[in-house]
């Protein structure tokens, strides 16, 4: 017989986690991909693992720009979250912290950020290489296929099917909390069981619809294909066509869906854009200038519903590099008046993430290390590692938290390797030394250092 | 113009210090090699014609310039390489246009590489004034720089489409393109770039209205017959940029006046180094180890010069070799710098290992590209692209030998892929470095862990 054919592994997860026992921990708690990774199932990696005290200070700010409260303070349609501790803007947590925002909106519809006085919606969005997203309808077939993708779309047609009566209060006792509506209210098969006709329901929605101003065949298709968060995508044909969005990309994020999401009482939109580089770098001159131009008719001043309303309020993440590229077709486009991108004026719409320090290291490694204790009694601390151990990691990966993260993930695989139950600053030193060691970032333009040659003659 | 405007012009340039240059006719500047293989040619013919080296069988081989292959010479060029030898005494002709080689051009022909380079170097700067005189320049535009010199240029990842040729209008977001690269300059080397911004812009747009003002280029409509047409013809926005910056640069630094005194160097004369003269002299001036010039220099956006020697009284030191005939206003004679492999091992490996490992943390990389980092060892160290590669062939047998420097070992390992960037229309502009002869393009160098060199 094929041994080979019928061999199983013999590492269990039992094994794999007595590992780290002299650590007392039941994992690394630190990842070892440091980047974010929306979809993974691993908290470290996924966004799950968040350090509320990290940027608490940024998080106020967000919401101060962002989202309207009850004391009707002004707030921005585009504003800025900017890395300002490299010039390259990577794995300061900007991702994460993003993220994180948008699952507090989300969890209660922004209930809590804005203290009961609007109902929000947040959509985190990553530009792609492939499809590329150059040109703004481009940018706007992202916004729908994210929308469509994190059920917002959705969202907005579940509030239709039940904000207006359509629907017995019995029935409606039942739909349960957010996380519940995608299967009750959400699905056809459990609104029959409730007795209900899901074609006059969507009837109903789509003259709702309609009635706010959406085209009459945006709005069937949105009534009746909507409420499943594949639905729009899979079934409905123009929105998979180029000349589609060419054609009507603004107008329908801009225009039809902010008419539907009123309808559904939404009171506000927060579009988290990361990576903006990702569409700006891959520009041509006269892209970048038609694309902020673009920015500012449909989210400032254009005639469209989304300009009239101030309905949706853009985050854009940045770096100085992006910065740089930007500035001057900003300022052509008038942006540097209503939206500056320039320093200093971009204090006023613009937050910043700087390199970590001392302070804010410790509730970063605190958090993850909780997460996977083995006792309770050790949570809140950060032993195994010392006090001198997190600054020594802090110091050698530049204030940056991705490549501190990094480095401590290699730190502890070293701790695992030895059964040691202590990390001191030694060991920490150890392990970042035996690679080499990365100087900080550079400025491009830095100076080039002058010749030791002298040719003229001696004086 | 009769004698007595000649006599007076001949007197303002020998007030100026500049001999009046003979020709500024640039055809004849070709490839050194071309003149030795036409004096070779030459010194076993009884004669030589236009027709005959242009022959396939008997003419002028095929050849690499950097690393493009060029299909022999045309006929243009072989007229004015012969008119040129001419002028220097090498070949004399008969009335039916048939060119023999003279005693002096006998002796030249059997001069060995190093020493023919000179004796060109010689009669070029005796015909054209310009080796010597550029050499100068260079220093009196950045004294304390030591003639570094950087014409910028629009950065080449700036993606800036194609228009229509008739909206040539300036756009004036490319007055932040243009400030940044002069800064840029500056910045990066200071004092590389010793024009100020304001004069910088307009120069620019001056050019850049003047270039729009032209022709499209001539293309093949239906038929095969030429048509110029702006109607329906585009241009690079980035392309003409670069073009007007190039040019502008040029004028403003290569002018004639000096800007140390704003004397005049070639009095009553035009521009003494116009655009398309210059693109013809810098690979001469190059090849002649007067300069090195670099438009890939992995810091620098824009064309980097450093003249490779000075204008001294006295050599000094062994480190010079002086250069008879070349001389200065002020009658110091032109050294260039050519230290022998003991003198300068310590300081060219220092700077190798010290430029190599910059290298190999900026891009992540333990092989790195040798021409990058030839480029900066050479800017450092003043040398030429030649002095450059037979420098590192010495340091590649030392390490080879397991000889040890300063009491401590080095490895050098050199690859030589045609990496895919060198594939492109613009990598293959770029001078190999030579190792035997084989052109290379990664290093990798490696020490012990505590070495000093």
């Amino acid at each position: 017989m094929n041994s080979q054919l019928l061999r199983k592994p013999t590492i269990t997860p039992q094994q794999q986690a007595n590992r780290y026992d002299s650590l007392r921990l039941s994992d690394n708690p630190f990842p070892q991909r440091p980047t974010l990774v929306p979809a993974s199932p691993d908290p470290r990696e996924n966004g799950a693992i968040y350090c509320d005290d990290l940027h608490s200070d940024k998080a106020s700010g967000f919401r101060q720009l962002l989202i309207p409260t009850a004391e009707a303070r002004p707030v921005h349609s585009i504003a800025f979250l900017m890395d300002a501790a490299s010039r390259r803007g990577r794995g300061i947590g900007k991702s994460a912290f993003l993220k994180h925002q948008q699952t507090q909106i989300m969890a209660d519809l922004g209930e809590q950020a804005s203290g009961g006085a609007a109902v929000l919606f947040a959509a985190y969005i990553v530009p792609t290489a492939s499809p590329p997203c150059r040109k703004f309808w481009e940018f706007c077939r992202l916004l729908f296929e994210t929308m469509s993708e994190q059920k917002i779309l959705s969202l907005a047609i579940w509030r239709l099917r039940g904000l207006h009566g359509d629907i017995p209060e019995a029935a409606l006792a039942k739909v349960g909390g957010i996380e519940q509506w995608e299967d009750t209210i959400g699905s056809d098969k459990w609104l029959i069981q409730e007795k209900v006709n899901t074609w006059e329901l969507n009837q109903r929605v789509q003259e709702r619809l309609v009635a706010s101003g959406v085209p009459e065949e945006i709005a069937f298709e949105l009534a009746h294909r909507g409420a499943k968060p594949s639905g729009i995508r899979s079934n409905w044909a123009p929105s998979h066509s180029d000349s589609f969005w060419r054609r009507s990309g603004p107008n329908m994020i801009f225009d039809w869906l902010v008419k539907m999401f009123r309808a559904a009482e939404f009171t506000r939109g927060i579009l988290l854009v990361d990576e903006l580089e990702k569409i700006v770098v891959h520009q041509n001159i006269l892209e970048r200038r038609s694309f902020v131009e673009s920015l500012r008719y449909y989210l400032i001043d254009g005639n469209c519903q989304n300009a009239r309303d101030k309905f949706f309020g853009m985050l854009l993440t940045i770096h100085p590099i992006i910065q740089e590229l930007l500035l001057a077709h900003w300022q052509a486009a008038g942006l540097d008046r209503l939206a500056p991108l320039n320093e200093p004026e971009a204090k006023q719409c613009t937050l910043y993430l700087l390199a970590l320090d001392k302070s804010m290291a410790l509730p970063l490694v605190t958090v993850y290390l909780d997460h996977y204790r083995k006792l309770p009694g050790d949570r809140g601390k950060i032993k195994p590692f010392s006090e001198d151990a997190v600054v020594e990691a802090l110091i050698r990966s530049g204030g940056v938290p991705g490549k501190t993260l990094n480095l401590l993930h290699r730190v502890i695989e070293y701790a695992a390797d030895k059964a040691l139950t202590k990390i001191g600053k030694d060991l920490v030193d150890k392990v970042a030394s035996e690679e080499p060691v990365l100087p900080p970032d550079k400025e491009d333009l830095s100076t080039l250092p002058a010749t030791p040659i002298s040719l003229a003659e001696e004086q | 113009m009769d004698k007595t405007e000649t006599n007076l012009e001949e007197a303002l340039y020998s007030a100026e210090g500049w001999g009046r240059p003979q020709t500024r006719d640039f055809k004849a500047l070709g490839d050194i090699h071309v003149y030795a293989e036409v004096l070779q040619v030459a010194s076993v013919e009884p004669f030589v014609t236009e027709e005959k080296l242009l022959s396939p069988e008997e003419g002028l081989r095929n050849r690499f310039r950097k690393l493009l292959l060029i299909q022999g010479p045309t006929k243009t060029n072989v007229r004015a390489v012969l008119s040129l030898l001419q002028r220097f005494g090498w070949l004399s002709a008969d009335d039916k246009s048939r060119f023999m080689i003279t005693p002096d051009g006998k002796l030249v022909a059997q001069l060995p590489p190093h020493a023919f380079r000179r004796v060109v170097a010689q009669n070029l700067h005796r015909t054209y004034t310009i080796p010597g005189w550029f050499v100068s320049r260079l220093y009196d535009l950045n004294p304390v720089g030591q003639g570094e010199i950087i014409l910028p240029a629009p950065p080449k990842q700036l993606g800036l489409g194609r228009r229509e040729w008739v909206k040539g209008d300036w756009a004036t977001e490319l007055d932040a393109v243009v400030k940044a690269a002069g800064n840029h300059a500056n910045q990066v080397l200071s004092g590389a770039f010793p024009v100020e911004i304001g004069i910088w812009l307009s120069k620019v747009r001056e050019v850049w209205e003047r270039l729009a003002a032209g022709s499209p280029p001539i293309k093949k409509g239906s038929g095969g017959v030429s048509v110029q047409s702006r109607g329906n013809t585009t241009y690079g926005v980035r392309e003409r940029l670069f073009h007007a910056m190039r040019e502008a640069a040029i004028e403003l630094l290569f002018g004639i006046r000096r800007p140390s005194d704003r004397g005049e160097d070639f009095p009553l004369g035009p521009h003494p180094i116009p655009y398309r003269a210059f693109t013809v002299w810098c690979p001469r001036l190059s090849e002649l180890e007067f300069i090195f010039y670099t438009d890939y220099h992995p810091r620098i956006t824009g064309r980097l010069i450093v003249p490779c020697g000075a204008f001294r009284y006295a050599s000094g030191t062994p480190d010079f070799e002086e250069i008879s005939g070349v001389r200065d206003r002020t009658g110091r004679t032109l050294h260039l710098f050519q230290p022998g492999w003991d003198r300068i091992k310590s300081r060219f490996l220092g700077v190798l290992l010290a430029v190599y490992r910059d290298e190999s943390r900026r891009v992540g990389a333990f092989y790195v590209s040798l021409l990058a980092v030839r480029d900066e060892v050479c800017r450092q160290l003043r040398l030429s692209n030649l002095l450059f590669d037979s420098l590192l062939e010495r340091a590649y047998e030392e390490a080879i030998k397991e000889t040890a420097v300063n009491g401590k070992q080095f490895s050098i390992s050199l690859e030589s892929d045609i990496r895919p960037e060198q594939q492109s229309a613009v990598g293959l502009n770029q001078r190999p470095v030579y190792i035997y002869r084989v052109p290379h393009s990664l290093i990798a160098i490696g020490t012990n862990r505590n070495a000093r060199v």
